[in-house]
């Protein structure tokens, strides 16, 4: 017997071989009432056991509540119509890769990148790479990992590299509890809100627009889906509380307000942080002369950590984000006085070089993967601002980019 | 009485242990199990019209039962959408060293695994069932298998 034969020989004695079909009992539900989300008894999945007879009508009391709360709350975003499949595409070859995409595929596979002779799409953890869209010269593709997972990228068309910029953000997308992924670029200018940049994401089955929403909750800059992803290059520069999904009949699906970076109105430490083991990452003065500080700490909960950064006494930005394959996360937050580029990267990243409009550059090192740096305040101007932080690793190899201006992105 | 409804009725009659047995690792309970079969079979009938033909009836139905299987679970609205795909061995206490070599899998191939092992369907529908492609259930099952001896044999050296 082989080893296969064995292992389903094992399971088939698992198998439970009692048949308690009931071929009537399905007629009568099927002639009895019409499909319904509802489970039909009360007992199995809601409650884990049979009932006893006294708490049958508080059980049927519940039940009812819950479908109510099903009907009122179930959004109208038809996500389960596709189990694996949400997203269709052409298949992109792996000779359409380039060493940059390999790399980048690598590090989001093990945090590491590749020898130049490993270009097998399966041994950087990919089962399949679709292109889905393509809008205003920028590519969306989806990624099918080996694991079960996905990844999502955008490249520009007229780049010989497909990919720049990929998030791969585990099991939560697309759900009804997160249907788009938003990959916005965003700025913090002095002295006033988050500006988004570029507009731009994937979006689940359902989701008929994407839209912001600003300070006031007035919702503007309504931009349709179509083959599930959004894009709009210029909103307008106003600044936004929040990225809106909107269904078919316009309503909000979804409002994150997540998507948008840090603001530099945090104060306080997570309280998900074990602080008693809090270790100073790093620490340098300003231009302004103000000490910005970045701390990290163990999560109480989960494999993550939680970060915390100050000036001075004063806390400007934190959080726990869940352990990522993403490459680099960044974006710039401002105080006012002080603007900072704020990031995390993978293991694999050991610079970010931050390109300004007028050709300046800027080298960060990351420290425990994380990147804290001033922007120097001449490179806040019109014409001389951040346009790209690109993440290389030990050899100067670009990782990923993140585009602020896409206008200027040409050179990816 | 239709052709699709005597098929139907054929297929429940010769496969529901099976529909009951892979069910029951998606819901972790034969009774739950067979209630999504119930309703699955009860949906197949109420849209037997729509079937048309071009894959096979078990496929069909398999489609049908895990989405009844998804609205089953009682946390259906916020769970994130693949995040009910945590297939389990339903009575794990009778192989536990199966049952952990199981854990190691991704959900996905675990699914797999299961449709071919506990549902005993052929490779062909569970790809149309989870529509991704043979070679990914012959590929997804060959590693699968190889995972699984080698955490047995882990299990079984004590290493």
């Amino acid at each position: 017997m082989t080893e296969n034969a064995k292992l389903a020989e094992r399971f088939r004695r698992l198998a439970n071989p009692v048949d308690d079909s009931d071929w009537e009992a399905v007629l009568a539900r099927a002639h009895a009432r019409p499909a319904s989300r509802q489970p039909p008894a009360a007992h199995g999945l809601l409650f884990g056991r049979r009932r006893r007879p006294t708490r049958l009508l508080t059980a049927i009391a519940v039940v009812g509540l819950l479908a109510l709360v099903t009907v009122l709350a179930a959004p109208p975003v038809s996500l389960a119509t596709r189990i694996w499949d949400m997203f269709s595409g052409t298949p992109v070859s792996q000779k359409q890769l380039s060493p940059g995409d390999w790399r980048v595929l690598s590090a989001s596979n093990r945090g590491q990148p590749a020898s130049l002779g490993l270009h097998s799409l399966r041994g950087v953890g990919v089962d399949a790479i679709k292109l889905i869209a393509q809008r205003d010269g920028l590519r969306f593709y989806v990624i099918d990992r080996t694991d079960g997972t996905r990844c999502y990228a955008l490249g520009l068309a007229s780049s010989n590299r497909l990919f720049g910029q990929v998030s791969c953000p585990g099991p939560t997308f697309p759900s009804r509890a997160k249907p788009i992924l938003d990959l916005s670029t965003w700025q913090t200018q002095p002295g006033t809100g988050q500006h988004i940049g570029r507009l731009v994401g994937f979006a689940a089955d359902g989701i008929a627009a994407v839209a912001l929403a600003s300070l006031d909750g007035t919702v503007h800059d309504r931009t349709a889906v179509e083959d599930n992803v959004y894009l709009r290059q210029a909103p307008t520069a106003a600044p936004t509380a929040a990225v809106v999904a909107l269904d078919r009949t316009g309503h909000p699906a979804y409002t994150c307000r997540t998507c948008i970076p840090p603001v530099p109105s945090f104060s306080g430490i997570p309280d998900a942080a074990v602080t008693a083991e809090k270790q100073l990452v790093s620490r340098f003065d300003t231009r302004s002369g103000a000490t910005v500080s970045t701390w990290i700490a163990p999560a109480k909960t989960g494999s993550g950590r939680c970060y915390w950064i100050e000036i001075g006494a004063n806390p400007i930005a934190a959080g726990c984000p869940p352990p990522s394959n993403d490459v680099m996360t960044a974006g710039l937050s401002s105080t006012g006085a002080t603007t900072l580029l704020i990031g995390e990267t993978s293991a694999a990243v050991a610079t970010v070089r931050v390109r300004y409009a007028d050709g300046n550059q800027q080298l960060v090192h990351p420290i425990q993967r994380l990147v804290v740096a001033e922007i120097p305040p001449t490179q806040l101007t019109p014409g001389h601002e951040a346009t790209k932080f690109i993440a290389e690793d030990g050899t100067g190899k670009e990782l990923a980019t993140i585009t602020l201006r896409p206008t200027q992105a040409a050179d990816n | 009485m239709s052709e699709v409804t005597q098929a139907l009725e054929e297929l429940y009659r010769r496969r529901y242990t099976h529909f009951r047995n892979g069910l029951a690792t998606l819901t972790h309970s034969y009774d739950a199990a067979r209630d999504v079969v119930q309703e699955s079979f009860a949906r197949a009938l109420r849209a037997e019209a729509t079937f048309r033909g071009e894959g096979s009836l078990e496929a069909w139905v398999w489609r049908i039962a895990l989405r009844t299987a998804c609205e089953y679970r009682p946390n259906a609205l916020e769970a994130p959408l693949e995040d009910w795909f945590e297939p389990a061995l339903p009575e794990p206490e009778r192989d536990p060293a199966l049952a952990n070599a199981l854990r190691r899998l991704p959900p996905r191939k675990r699914t797999i695994v299961f449709l071919r092992y506990f549902a005993d369907l052929p490779q062909s529908d569970i790809a149309a069932v989870c529509g991704i492609s043979r070679g990914t259930v012959a590929a997804s099952l060959a590693q699968a298998h190889a995972t699984l001896m080698i955490e047995l044999e882990g299990a079984r050296t004590g290493t």
